[in-house]
């Protein structure tokens, strides 16, 4: 028996192919949703600068209840920009040897959370250019993931609502 | 080089395909006029856009080589430039529909403040038409195209009894408008082009939230559904795709002759001639074509006795300010989609309060990006890492709120479009160059602003993002470019009377923004689409009695 799922993906093409006839009811918006992960692959960065971003990406959002920025693979989004602008990747790279530099890879958690607490509070410097931009690779990373945007912040949006209700909170801005 | 020159005279040419050109083509033709419609691109596919693939989705698709459609135009393709070191952001879209298939939808009526402001404060040229001359037009427009909004009016904004009804407002837009109230400050129901129930055949919005990459079921209006493919029904409209226009030409009896153009792929030089020509590509790109149509009675473009056209240019100045509404805090997350963008607007209010001001005219504000988003970018913002870092996210995700105030520019002849002694071209034809800037009257309304957006998110007790005091968004980046072939009575000070007809060449019609004789603080489509049918209303008309 099919599952779900199969079930779906297996329609997901007709519904792609006639969308004009549903458009109505918009009856193709649940189908046009399923599409298959692919495996992720590092294209810029090697095997021990990967496994350091990953440490820097987890201890920038780590694992909680839900989870965090390296169950979401978010040190593969940042290979992809360095993969996608050579010029920043070069820039990457060498800021990656100065994280190595300091003894992040092979420092244990209070260490690295030491490490980054001292450049997260040197703005200006060099060492917080460099946090600073690890950081907001993370955040844009991390919150355009399934994992961070559903699991983490509850969005359950960009998808077909017959009624929009809005605030149904009388006493907000009374 | 070989020059294709149909012997076919056409009926009228209209140069483009977005809210002016598309207007203009369905008007004609349903009152009986045969039209020709160059457009530099090809129709869009909404069977292409990406209106549903989520963000991650979206990621993964483009991890795998591949790429959304190519809505806006590469500015490698037709290159500009501008007077360092402001930057003028230039946003255009070549194809069907134009800019209609992406634009913000924010659908506001011109009022009187807008209309009377140049004559009574003196500067510049005053409108050649009050509202009342064109509410007529607003009523048509919003009754064709479908709008949606309050009875909320204003006499900054004035109302319609045409309005489809305004979607429900997001929490943190409730605590908004509040907080306005007890600044004095009005905040009403927004006006967009969106279609909160099924309209003229038009399917009604579903609350995607996607609007900004194209809608696949056309729920808010667009240039293409809404108007060219009804005027496509009539028999009487036929387009030239890929059609890239460089000039238009001018007879020997000063009227308009013909249009000289470039397939967009093959180069090829063609010309077709016309015996009345709109020109609606938009404000930035009509220019360039009318600079460019040059003659021995035209020496600086055609129609440019006054010597107004490419000077004059304005677009509004805005920037962004965002906060967190406390009473959000921690709350459950809504899907905020909505109809896309704010479900609120602020009109313009300095004109009410009997305060004198150190500057002229005035603004109003938009509140987009208020409630969840697809993103936490304004976690880039807040300091620290870390487990406690990623719960403060958390927590402000659904209290985001934002304020986006947009002021009027004054026209000023030195903030000029020109295309002498600029590199051409893939076709050899001049590109464009813009010199901008704003002057005193500008920083002082900034001043203002950042007084009222300041003052309105601490009435809601917000925690403010840092912001700079002063800093603007790119010149540019509101894409409400106007005034660079301004209409109005002087003949010496403006290039078209108040039926968008050159005042120089009687057989030629600019119906885009670049007609306006003000900006104002308001998105201008709705009011081109509204002069647009008035023109070619004149238009038709003339064209019966045997006038043109």
């Amino acid at each position: 028996m099919k599952t779900r799922r199969e079930i779906l993906e297996a329609t997901a093409g007709i519904a792609v192919a006639v969308p004009l006839l549903q458009a109505q009811d918009h009856s193709q918006h649940g189908f046009l949703q399923i599409e298959k992960a692919v495996p992720k692959v590092a294209r810029f960065f090697n095997k021990q600068e990967m496994t350091l971003l990953e440490q820097l990406v987890e201890q920038i959002i780590p694992r909680s209840d839900t989870p965090g920025a390296a169950d979401a693979k978010v040190h593969y989004f940042v290979d992809f920009q360095a993969h996608t602008n050579a010029k920043f990747g070069a820039q990457l790279k060498k800021d990656l040897a100065w994280v190595k530099k300091q003894g992040f890879g092979k420092g244990d958690a209070a260490k690295q959370i030491a490490l980054l607490t001292d450049w997260s509070k040197t703005k200006g410097t060099e060492p917080y250019r460099v946090f600073k931009q690890l950081k907001d690779l993370t955040i844009d990373g991390y919150y355009g993931t399934k994992e961070g945007l559903t699991q983490e912040l509850g969005w359950n949006a960009n998808t077909f609502l017959r009624e929009f209700k809005g605030c149904t909170h009388p006493e907000h801005g009374a | 080089m070989y020059i294709q020159k149909s012997p076919e005279v056409h009926d009228v040419i209209v140069i483009g395909s977005g809210a002016a050109g598309g207007m203009a083509a369905w008007n004609l033709t349903r009152q009986g006029v045969n039209v020709t419609l160059l457009d530099a691109g090809t129709r869009f596919r909404k069977e292409d856009f990406w209106s549903h693939v989520k963000p991650w989705q979206w990621r993964e698709r483009v991890e795998k080589g591949m790429a959304p459609p190519k809505i806006r135009l590469d500015e490698k393709e037709q290159p500009y430039s501008w007077k360092e070191p402001n930057y003028f952001e230039l946003i255009r879209v070549w194809g069907r529909g134009g800019k209609t298939n992406i634009w913000g939808r924010v659908s506001l009526r011109y009022s009187d403040v807008d209309f009377e402001g140049p004559a009574k404060d003196g500067w510049e040229i005053p409108w050649p038409i009050r509202y009342k001359d064109i509410a007529p037009y607003y009523d048509k427009v919003e009754q064709q195209i479908g709008v949606c909004g309050g009875d909320d009016d204003q006499d900054s904004l004035p109302g319609s009894k045409f309005h489809l009804p305004p979607p429900a407002l997001r929490c943190g837009e409730k605590f908004l408008q509040s907080a306005a109230k007890r600044q004095g400050i009005s905040v009403v129901n927004v006006r967009r082009a969106v279609l909160t129930k099924p309209h003229n055949g038009q399917n009604p919005c579903h609350y995607c939230g996607a609007c900004g990459r194209g809608c696949d079921v056309a729920a808010f209006f667009n240039s293409t559904d809404y108007l060219l493919d009804p005027a496509e029904k009539t028999g009487r409209l036929k387009i030239i795709d890929n059609a890239v226009v460089a000039r238009i030409l001018l007879g020997d009896n000063g009227l308009a002759t013909g249009v000289q153009y470039f397939d967009r792929y093959t180069k090829q030089e063609r010309v077709i001639q016309g015996k009345r020509i709109v020109l609606g590509a938009s404000c930035i790109d009509s220019t360039r074509i009318l600079l460019n149509s040059k003659s021995a009675k035209y020496p600086t473009g055609i129609g440019n006795t006054s010597g107004v056209i490419g000077n004059y240019l304005c677009e509004q100045v805005r920037f962004h300010m965002y906060g967190f509404v406390p009473e959000l805090l921690g709350t459950k997350t809504l899907n905020d989609d909505g109809i896309g963008g704010e479900h609120i607007y602020m009109p313009r209010f300095n004109h009410r309060d009997g305060k004198k001001r150190d500057y002229l005219r005035g603004y109003g504000s938009q509140f987009w990006g208020t409630g969840s988003q697809p993103g936490a970018a304004f976690a880039k913002q807040m300091d620290g890492f870390g487990l406690s870092f990623k719960g403060a996210v958390k927590k402000r995700y659904p209290a985001l709120v934002a304020m986006h105030p947009y002021g009027e520019t004054l026209p000023r002849k030195e903030n000029r479009i020109s295309v002498e002694g600029t590199p051409v071209d893939m076709y050899g034809v001049p590109t464009m160059r813009i010199e901008y800037n704003i002057g005193d009257n500008e920083k002082k309304m900034i001043a203002e602003m950042y007084d009222m957006a300041e003052g309105v998110l601490r009435a809601a007790k917000a925690e403010i993002l840092p912001f700079e005091r002063g800093w603007l968004d790119n010149f540019g980046s509101a894409i409400h470019e106007h005034g660079t072939c301004r209409m109005g009575d002087d003949p010496k000070r403006s290039a078209l009377n108040g039926f968008n007809q050159m005042h120089d060449v009687k057989n030629l019609f600019v119906v885009d923004g670049s007609a306006f004789s003000t900006a104002s603080e308001k998105n201008p489509t709705l009011t081109i689409l509204a002069l647009a049918w008035r023109a070619t209303d004149n238009l038709a008309e003339e064209i019966k009695r045997g006038n043109i």
